[in-house]
C-alpha cells in the first residue's frame, strides 16, 4: 500500500470514527426524545429544579460528597499501602519515579484544578452569560447518562489523538513512562495534558448550563472505575477464573476499562497477544474501543510495563515539557530529540524515507517512458509510540 | 521553550478546544431541539 494510500485510510478512520461520535454523543438525546415523545412529560415546561426528577438518598450524596474530597486521597493511601505490602512495584519505584509521581498528583490539586475552575466559572458568565442553569429541567437519570457519555466519549478521543498524532504524543509520554502500574502512576502526566483535559471543560460547560448535580455522580464512579484499572492488583481476575463469573467478567470487560485491558495499554510491548500500547484507550468506558475497533481483550496480564526508549528523564522536563526540556541526548523530551523515539518502525519510517528518496533518484534516472516505481510506504501515524 | 513550541502548545489546544466544543453545541442545540420538539 501507499504512503497516501495509507495515509488516506487512516485519515477515514478518523472520519468514519468522527461520524460514529457524533451519533453516540446523540443517543443520550435521541432516547430522551423518544421517551419524552411516548410519555407526555414536559419537565421544561414547570421549570423545577434539577434534583426534582429523581434525587439520590441523603446519605448516599453524602458518599459522593465526601469521596471527592477527602475519600479518595484515602482509598488511594489504602490501595497503595497493599500493592507496597505485596511488593507489586518490584523495586522500580525509584527517588526519581517517586518524586514525579508525587508531584503529578498535587500539582494538579493545589494549582491546576483551583487556577482551571476560577477562570472557567470568570469566564463562562462573560462568554454565555445567557446560559446559565437553563438546562436544570433535565431530569438526574438522563443528566447522568448524559453527562457519562460526554465526559468519557471526549477523555477517549483527547487520549487517542495524544497516541495516534506523534506530534501530540510527547504530552502523554509521562503517564506511560512508569514502569509499574498502580495507585502511584495512575494521576501521571505532564502539566500541560492535565490543563488542557477537554473532557473538564466539557463537564465543566455542561454543570454551568445546570446539569452539576448528575456530574458529582458521573465524576466520583469514573474516579473509582479508572482508579480500578490502574492498580497493580488485579481486581478483575476472579471474573475470567470461575465460571459462574465468567458471564458478568464478560460484560465488565467490554463495558469498562479492567486491569487486564488497561495494564495490557501500559505494556512496553504490542502485538504480543498481551501488550497493547497501540489502542485500548477507554478511561471510563471500554465501550469506545469495542466500537471503534482500537480494543484488544486477552484476559492476561503483562509483565513489563513503561516504554523501551525511556531514558529516565528529569522530573522538570517529563511534568513541564515543553516548557523545560531534558538534558539527556537522544530523549523525546531533550532540545533536538525525535518526535518519538527508538520505536522500531519509526527507523522504518526513516528507511522508508531513504528508499522512497532513493526510488525518486533512480526514476530520475530511467527512461522517460519507463514506468517510475511507486512510492514505499511510510508509517507515519504508526509512529507513535506506547498508545 | 521557543516559538516552535509556542505553535506546538497552541495547535494542541485547538485540537483540545475542538473536542471541547463539538459535543457541547451538540448537547445545548440537541436538549433545545428536545424541548421544542417532544
Amino acid at each position: 500500500m501507499s504512503s497516501k494510500t495509507q495515509n488516506q485510510t487512516k485519515h477515514l478512520n478518523f472520519k468514519r470514527d468522527g461520524l460514529i461520535s457524533i451519533l453516540l454523543y446523540s443517543t443520550p438525546l435521541i432516547l430522551m426524545f423518544a421517551y419524552f415523545s411516548i410519555s407526555g412529560a414536559r419537565p421544561w415546561l414547570t421549570a423545577a429544579p434539577h434534583s426534582s426528577d429523581v434525587k439520590a438518598p441523603d446519605w448516599l450524596e453524602l458518599i459522593f460528597h465526601n469521596l471527592s474530597s477527602w475519600g479518595f486521597p484515602v482509598i488511594i493511601l489504602i490501595v497503595g499501602i497493599a500493592e507496597l505490602a505485596l511488593g507489586l512495584y518490584d523495586k522500580k519505584w525509584t527517588k526519581k519515579e517517586k518524586l514525579v509521581d508525587g508531584i503529578s498528583y498535587f500539582l494538579p490539586k493545589v494549582v491546576v484544578r483551583p487556577v482551571v475552575v476560577f477562570f472557567t466559572l470568570q469566564l463562562l458568565p462573560v462568554l454565555l452569560p445567557a446560559l446559565k442553569d437553563t438546562l436544570t429541567w433535565v431530569p438526574f437519570w438522563w443528566a447522568f447518562f448524559i453527562i457519562a457519555v460526554a465526559d468519557d466519549l471526549t477523555q477517549y478521543w483527547y487520549h487517542r489523538l495524544h497516541h495516534q498524532l506523534p506530534w501530540l504524543w510527547r504530552f502523554h509520554r509521562t503517564h506511560h513512562s512508569a514502569s509499574y502500574m498502580g495507585m502511584a502512576m495512575a494521576s501521571r502526566q505532564n502539566i500541560i495534558y492535565t490543563i488542557f483535559f477537554s473532557q473538564t471543560f466539557l463537564t465543566t460547560a455542561l454543570v454551568y448550563l445546570g446539569l452539576g448535580y448528575a456530574a458529582l455522580f458521573v465524576k466520583v464512579i469514573k474516579r473509582c472505575i479508572t482508579l480500578g484499572a490502574h492498580s497493580s492488583i488485579a481486581w478483575d481476575k476472579p471474573f475470567y477464573k470461575y465460571k459462574a463469573l465468567q458471564p458478568i467478567g464478560w460484560v465488565l470487560e467490554r463495558l469498562i476499562s479492567t486491569p487486564a485491558t488497561h495494564q495490557a495499554h501500559h505494556a512496553d510491548t504490542d502485538g504480543d497477544g498481551v501488550g497493547h500500547y497501540k489502542g485500548n484507550f477507554g478511561n471510563m468506558f471500554f465501550l469506545w474501543d469495542i466500537i471503534f475497533g482500537t480494543g484488544i481483550i486477552t484476559r492476561k496480564y503483562p509483565t513489563s510495563f513503561g516504554i523501551k526508549h525511556y531514558k529516565n528523564e528529569e522530573w522538570y522536563a517529563q511534568i513541564l515539557w515543553p516548557i523545560f526540556k531534558s538534558k539527556i541526548p537522544g530523549s523525546e523530551l531533550s532540545k533536538a530529540g525525535p518526535m518519538v523515539g527508538d520505536d522500531p518502525l519509526y527507523n522504518t519510517a526513516l528507511a522508508g524515507i531513504s528508499r522512497q528518496h532513493t526510488n525518486e533518484l533512480a526514476s530520475d534516472l530511467q527512461a522517460p517512458d519507463e514506468p517510475a516505481s511507486p512510492p514505499q510506504a511510510v508509517p507515519v501515524l504508526e509512529l507513535s509510540q506506547n498508545s | 521553550m521557543t516559538v516552535q513550541d509556542g505553535i506546538l502548545i497552541g495547535k494542541k489546544i485547538l485540537v483540545g478546544a475542538l473536542l471541547t466544543v463539538i459535543p457541547f453545541l451538540i448537547y445545548y442545540f440537541g436538549l433545545w431541539a428536545v424541548a421544542q420538539l417532544a
